[in-house]
């Protein structure tokens, strides 16, 4: 299958954003949890800080998202795990709410049956579009889902604070050293697609869109406290608020 | 002269497991992470190398397999105690859960024995949404079958959990996050307190009176009777005296020590960190409704939980639907408005 160069820059772009993006929100993730700004005794508190709880990043998936949602269009749905932020950037959710949402701030809201199983052995985003390929089609068709295994990695823990115990420690080292994005970017020069300048630039304008993304984050607002009585169930907001 | 050993909820509850581990060899355990993770909130600490993978199991991610192993087992004549990471999460195997592990004792006219206690984590504050911080202790309460066990301290921990494995019966043991004292979490540091090193346990049903006071009762449980313990260390300053009660079991019930504070103080608080529709709070309230006979109330029954809302991954949002100190002493306030006007008005 012979992928054009716009939707392998489309890739290659998106796959940077992604990685940026979860690398950012790894730091943004520790900020306000570490001492001595936490409870004296504490190692570190899953609650403090401008993003609370568990945080589940993606980087390293980052071939299952692009070879999928680069079939998809706007009328298209897709939905992810616990560890989604990869297909949300994919899929065009605005990242300025995104990144307020998770900032908990107010975010301007502006094989078996018969299906077919497709077993994709390389963290390759090359690799993965087209296997989609097949299967979007044939879901298009109406003719049912398809199963498709991607073997992909991930960089970082579970969770942000995992201490990882369930893995050797240099595994992220060597999954690195194949990096989904690298190969993509290699494929992109190999075939005179990508000049170095195009590239950086490129990588550039990925990294300006999520760092635009946290900026305004931080500098929404919080909700009001009485919000958390709304939305419990649809319709108008006044008769369906929670009955305190 | 002997000191005080302090210890965190966490390692109070490992300890008693790892006692009657070695009391009795039917006793297991089994779980998510249970082993050299040690569960994710440290209830398993150090056991998996004390007594080796054939007693403590780490489990695939498949909740109605080793439910159902742990309630076959137990039918065996084993004992084991099974851990679900967070109670959010028990919905996958609810069949496993109330149709038999709840329900094959009776439904055998009393023969088959199911000594199970099922672990697991309550309860929000930390910014972990509305799918990691519910507390729903009142929803596996108000199924009959099963025990609840919702300690506040270490202390109890340990002696409710030797309880737990000893009893024939289904036994839910739930903790609260905000108490077990791990070094990635804030917590309530009255929960952290002398634990002696041999085994007890204290019986399942029986409340403690944490505080002793004449002017209201404050009935809790779990973390909340830790911030309890605060309101009514504040209200003391405002010579407001409250009684705080910590139900420690919510079935059993200790329906006579509620009755009994709330004839002595004529007013009852609930401070509860479930939902407020059906649940924990509506039955005591109904318990004392019952008894209006023995009971004179000075003031109508007053309850706090969480409003019938998710729990809200936003801070502020989140501060607000789980009842705060701040949330106890104001209500306890508005309890004794009476007391306190005639205080002024002397």
């Amino acid at each position: 299958m012979q992928i054009g160069k716009e939707k392998l820059m489309w890739m290659y772009e998106k796959m940077v954003e992604i990685r940026y993006y979860e690398e950012t929100m790894a730091a943004v993730y520790m900020e306000g949890k570490l001492p001595p700004a936490i409870q004296k005794g504490l190692a570190f508190d899953i609650g403090g800080g401008p993003v609370p709880g568990e945080m589940h990043l993606a980087a390293g998936q980052e071939p299952v998202a692009v070879g999928v949602c680069a079939h998809l269009s706007d009328d298209d749905t897709v939905v992810g795990t616990h560890r989604p932020h990869h297909f949300a950037i994919a899929k065009g959710v605005p990242l300025d709410a995104m990144t307020a949402e998770m900032f908990g701030k107010v975010t301007d809201r502006a094989a078996g049956y018969g299906i077919p199983g497709i077993r994709v052995a390389d963290n390759d985003a090359v690799a993965v579009f087209e296997a989609m390929a097949p299967a979007i089609a044939r879901a298009r068709r109406g003719d049912g889902p398809s199963l498709i295994e991607v073997r992909t990695d991930r960089y970082f823990g579970h969770f942000q604070g995992d201490p990882e115990s369930y893995r050797p420690q240099d595994e992220v080292a060597h999954l690195r050293a194949r990096d989904p994005i690298g190969l993509l970017s290699k494929l992109l020069k190999e075939r005179s697609l990508m000049s170095p300048e195009e590239e950086a630039a490129v990588v550039e304008k990925a990294q300006q869109r999520v760092t635009r993304a946290f900026a305004f984050a931080a500098n929404s607002a919080y909700p009001n406290a009485q919000d958390a009585l709304a939305d419990v169930f649809v319709q108008d907001h006044a008769s369906t608020r929670a009955l305190v | 002269m002997k000191t005080e050993r302090i210890l965190t909820m966490a390692q109070a509850i490992s300890e008693a497991i790892a006692q009657e581990m070695t009391r009795d060899e039917a006793v297991f355990v089994m779980g998510e992470d249970i082993g050299s993770y040690g569960g994710i909130f440290g209830a398993t600490g150090g056991l998996l190398d004390k007594f080796g993978p054939q007693r403590v199991m780490d489990t695939p991610i498949s909740e109605t397999a080793f439910i159902g192993a742990a309630t076959g087992a137990a039918a065996a004549g084993l004992r084991p105690i099974v851990e679900l990471m967070f109670v959010d999460f028990f919905g996958v195997c609810m069949d496993q859960i109330y149709n038999h592990l709840a329900k094959n004792t009776y439904m055998s006219g009393g023969h088959v024995k199911l000594p199970v206690v099922l672990t697991t984590a309550i309860g929000g504050g930390y910014g972990d949404a509305a799918q990691h911080s519910q507390c729903l202790y009142s929803t596996f309460a108000h199924m009959p079958g099963i025990k609840v066990v919702v300690p506040s301290n270490a202390y109890d921990a340990k002696g409710l959990m030797t309880a737990a494995i000893r009893d024939d019966n289904p036994v839910m043991f739930m903790y609260h996050k905000g108490i077990m004292g791990l070094p990635w979490m804030s917590y309530l540091e009255g929960s952290s307190n002398a634990v002696p090193e041999e085994a007890y346990t204290i019986p399942l049903g029986r409340a403690k009176v944490m505080r002793e006071g004449a002017d209201l009762t404050i009935v809790s449980l779990s973390q909340m009777v830790q911030k309890a313990m605060l309101a009514a260390h504040e209200l003391q300053g405002q010579s407001i005296h409250a009684e705080v009660i910590d139900l420690r079991t919510l079935v059993p019930l200790d329906k006579e020590a509620i009755l009994k504070s709330v004839r002595k103080t004529g007013r009852l608080l609930i401070a509860d960190e479930d939902y407020l529709g059906f649940g924990l709070s509506g039955e005591i309230a109904a318990l004392i409704a019952e008894n209006l006979d023995t009971v004179s109330l000075k003031a109508p029954v007053m309850r706090l939980a969480v409003p019938n809302v998710p729990i809200p991954y936003s801070r502020p949002l989140e501060q607000f639907v789980i009842p705060q100190v701040a949330d106890i002493v104001q209500a306890a306030q508005a309890l004794l408005v009476g007391k306190l006007a005639r205080a002024v008005a002397a």
